[in-house]
């Protein structure tokens, strides 16, 4: 394959378990604050506790961009509304602005599209009658769909359901909109609610920690999981010169590659990881010898971080990486999202904090990761994700100085 | 709402067809019905409240032709669907195997594993928290379909799951046909996959209402739900083979005969409805369009010869 | 019914081994890898229907994985626990 044209990133918003825009998630994150406890917006029957990384209040704040109800909607959608606004204010995109745009969504998530309603399931399995009104909640509550019906957008929609690399997926996906042609603007994110139903699923999985998690350490138990949005605005050469404004960032390869191995652990030697990192290297006319920091997947699993770590450690070593889910927890769909937003910042910042949680080198890995704020010397950046599923995906990020 | 201009991706060939429904599971079987030949079984479930709900499952037991019973222990009924119209496909194009790395697979999915999702709610409701299953909860995930495909055909492309209700379809195509972009993948295996819940039926998701607005009329229309899986596996354009192209413009061309009585009401049936204009396409009908304009606009995509 | 007969009939019935009947599985057939063939989704399915249909936690996969080397060890941490 032959390099790809990089595409402009003019804007980006999150909202995450470490603070309520992109920049309070910056600040706590190179302070090494991390607030992981027990879930409070729901209860469950097991033995022990897990913490969690929710996002508690944000309907009360006067952050919320657009006028959403959250009986009305999931609150999947009010994250990924949040997270959309921040990002085209960050752009500068106003209604204004935007008229005559073509403009797309393309957004990861994997709550924000099904019938997990356990009230009305309850009831329902009972030979209640409930009615229709959680079906139809969750027809309003289509993240894609959604911020492009809240903005009066006009272009494609997709809602790229990949498990944990959606939100990596959505924006390779959502990049290729604008190389193709067919949007000036595309607004590419993820966004995930924590719910009781995921939290039980992972539990069961036993892939989840009681403690903090601790990301590539040689005593960690599992992740903690999380919630959270990110967008980041998508913006074509000609859309940027008519307005006359410069990029943040680029996005210069994208990659994905499947392991066709199992269902929920990831190939033992990173097989479908090297085809993403291949894919995304070929797009972007460049090898790992330019990149000066990694945001590894990194969710403290044991296979997780034992897979990831052999990729690091074999071809990607000697390049510094890092994991910040210890700040935000793991974010299923929204994670890649939520990572390229940050990785964006440490690239624009040109300082990558620590990894909060890893203390010592597991032998099996053999590598640590970064343990402080560490400054960066070069413009480019790798993000990745590995999915359920054996979905793996990389993204090439840059900044110009 | 007004669409984007006029966009044309690159076209691809359609050169293997795989279709699972109530009708059965080849394009002959899904003609009779749309024809009003066969009708396809209705079976009927109770809807809380009183009445019942109507539907055409769809049977995989022929999928036991391609298949170990062993393997298929853990897949639920929403994959089976989709391994099924997966093989069919292949098999159709007359391919044994698949290079596994220059292949993709692209699922378009309405509503997801719907079955494993309350199969795991009632694990968590009927026992605790504490005894609910990670097997279902790993099927109850959009992207199983596709995991459990990639495992068995061996595909090791990029590997995508789009949901977008009504409009799952399209959108998913976008992105099969834009990875022909990569020289590095020679086939794309796209497909949709739909399963019926007798949940989802009461809730009226197949009486209308994608956009959000339901109201309680349209849960009193009688409809007939109805599952299934359609695959069609695509290659850079081929002389010979039904072409499938994409465009937001509306354009001229022969709409493919309505599916719903053959198939019933889900949100991914315009899979089927491509399914049937890349059998029916030929030299009578040149061209079939298969359109779909939903809350919020939809594509358009062109069958024709190549 | 004892320990290892049940716990054959629970592994057929909940992990849908139904080529399979309790007289096919050896007490110590091993229960991953060679033998049943089972895998590492199988082993975080079985701690939860153990749970379930012996009441004993196994908590965490490390304590789990002596006990789940065949039915012979595993029906013994079970009686052992159960006690």
């Amino acid at each position: 394959m032959s390099p790809a044209l990089p595409v402009s990133v003019t804007g980006m918003g999150a909202i995450t378990g470490a603070g309520g825009t992109l920049g309070e998630s910056l600040d706590a994150i190179y302070a090494g604050r991390r607030t992981p406890a027990p879930p409070v917006r729901f209860s469950t029957d097991h033995i022990d506790t897990y913490p969690v990384l929710e996002i508690l209040g944000e309907s009360d704040d006067g952050r919320r961009g657009a006028e959403v109800d959250a009986t009305h909607t999931l609150r999947t959608t009010e994250l990924a509304l949040n997270a959309a606004t921040q990002a085209l204010a960050d752009a500068g995109l106003t209604p204004d602005v935007l008229a005559g745009r073509r403009v797309g969504v393309c957004a990861g998530t994997t709550v924000g599209c099904a019938l997990n309603n356990e009230a009305f399931y309850r009831s329902y399995k009972k030979g209640g009658d409930p009615g229709p009104e959680a079906f139809a909640r969750m027809l309003r509550s289509n993240p894609a769909e959604q911020v492009s019906l809240a903005n009066n957008f006009n272009g494609p929609i997709s809602t790229v359901v990949n498990a944990c690399s959606s939100g990596t997926d959505a924006i390779g996906l959502g990049a290729e909109w604008i190389r193709a042609g067919i949007c000036d603007v595309v607004l590419v994110g993820g966004a995930d609610e924590l719910c009781r139903f995921t939290y039980a699923g992972f539990i069961s999985l036993m892939v989840t920690s009681n403690e903090p998690c601790r990301p590539f350490d040689g005593k960690r138990k599992g992740l903690n999981l999380g919630e959270g949005a990110a967008f980041l605005v998508l913006e074509s050469e000609g859309s940027l010169k008519k307005r006359n404004v410069k990029p943040l960032a680029k996005v210069y390869g994208y990659g994905s590659g499947c392991d066709a191995h199992h269902l929920t652990a990831p190939h033992p030697e990173g097989q479908g990881l090297e085809a993403a990192l291949d894919r995304a290297f070929e797009q972007w006319g460049h090898d790992q010898r330019r990149l000066s920091l990694i945001n590894a997947h990194g969710t403290s699993t044991p296979e997780n971080d034992r897979v990831e770590g052999k990729v690091l450690a074999g071809r990607l070593a000697g390049i510094p990486f890092h994991s910040t889910k210890g700040y935000t927890g793991h974010t299923l769909g929204a994670a890649g999202a939520i990572e390229a937003a940050l990785t964006i910042s440490f690239l624009q910042r040109g300082v990558a904090p620590g990894t909060v949680g890893f203390k010592n080198v597991d032998p099996a890995i053999g590598i640590a990761p970064l343990t402080e704020n560490t400054e960066l010397t070069g413009n480019f950046a790798l993000s990745q994700s590995l999915a359920f599923g054996g979905s793996n995906s990389a993204l090439i990020l840059g900044v110009g100085r | 709402m007004k669409r984007v201009a006029n966009y044309t991706l690159k076209h691809a060939a359609i050169k293997g067809i795989g279709v699972v429904g109530g009708f059965g599971s080849t394009t002959d079987e899904l003609l009779t019905a749309l024809q009003g030949g066969q009708k396809p079984q209705i079976q009927e479930f109770d809807k809380p409240g009183g009445g019942t709900l109507k539907a055409f499952k769809a049977n995989t037991s022929g999928l036991s032709a391609f298949m170990e019973r062993r393997a298929l222990r853990r897949i639920d009924h929403f994959s089976r669907m989709a391994l099924y119209g997966a093989h069919l496909a292949l098999a159709d194009g007359g391919i044994e195997k698949l290079d596994p790395e220059r292949t993709a697979l692209v699922i378009a999915s309405g509503y997801g594993a719907v079955g494993s999702t309350f199969t795991f709610l009632d694990s968590m409701i009927d026992g605790s928290d504490q005894l609910s299953s990670p097997t279902h909860f790993s099927n109850s995930v959009h992207n199983a379909a596709a995991a459990h495909i990639s495992m068995t055909l061996g595909i090791k492309g990029p590997n995508h799951t789009i949901t977008q209700f009504g409009l799952s379809v399209g959108s998913a195509l976008l992105s099969a046909l834009s990875l022909f972009e990569d020289e590095g993948l020679d086939r794309v295996l796209f497909g949709s996959v739909e399963e019926f819940s007798p949940v989802y039926g009461y809730a009226g998701a197949y009486a209308g209402g994608y956009a959000g607005d339901y109201s309680s009329d349209t849960a009193e229309r009688e409809t007939v739900c109805g599952e299934g899986a359609a695959f069609l596996l695509l290659e850079r354009e081929a002389e010979g083979f039904p072409t499938l192209s994409y465009s937001f413009e509306a354009v001229e061309g022969e709409p493919p005969p309505d599916s719903i009585n053959a198939l019933g009401e889900f949100p991914t049936r315009q899979a089927f409805d491509l399914a049937i204009a890349a059998r029916l396409v030929g030299e009578a009908r040149p061209k079939m369009v298969v359109g779909h304009v939903d809350g919020n606009g939809g594509p358009t995509m062109i069958v024709e010869m190549a | 019914m004892d320990t290892k007969t049940k716990l054959k009939q629970v592994l057929i019935d909940e992990l849908n081994l139904e080529d399979l009947t309790p007289a096919d599985i050896k007490d110590d057939d091993q229960l991953f890898g060679e033998g049943l063939g089972l895998d590492s989704l199988d082993a975080v399915e079985l701690v939860v229907q153990i749970q379930k249909h012996f009441g004993v936690e196994i908590k965490d996969m490390e304590e789990g994985r002596e006990a789940f080397a065949s039915i012979a060890t595993l029906a013994a941490y079970i009686e052992e626990k159960s006690g």
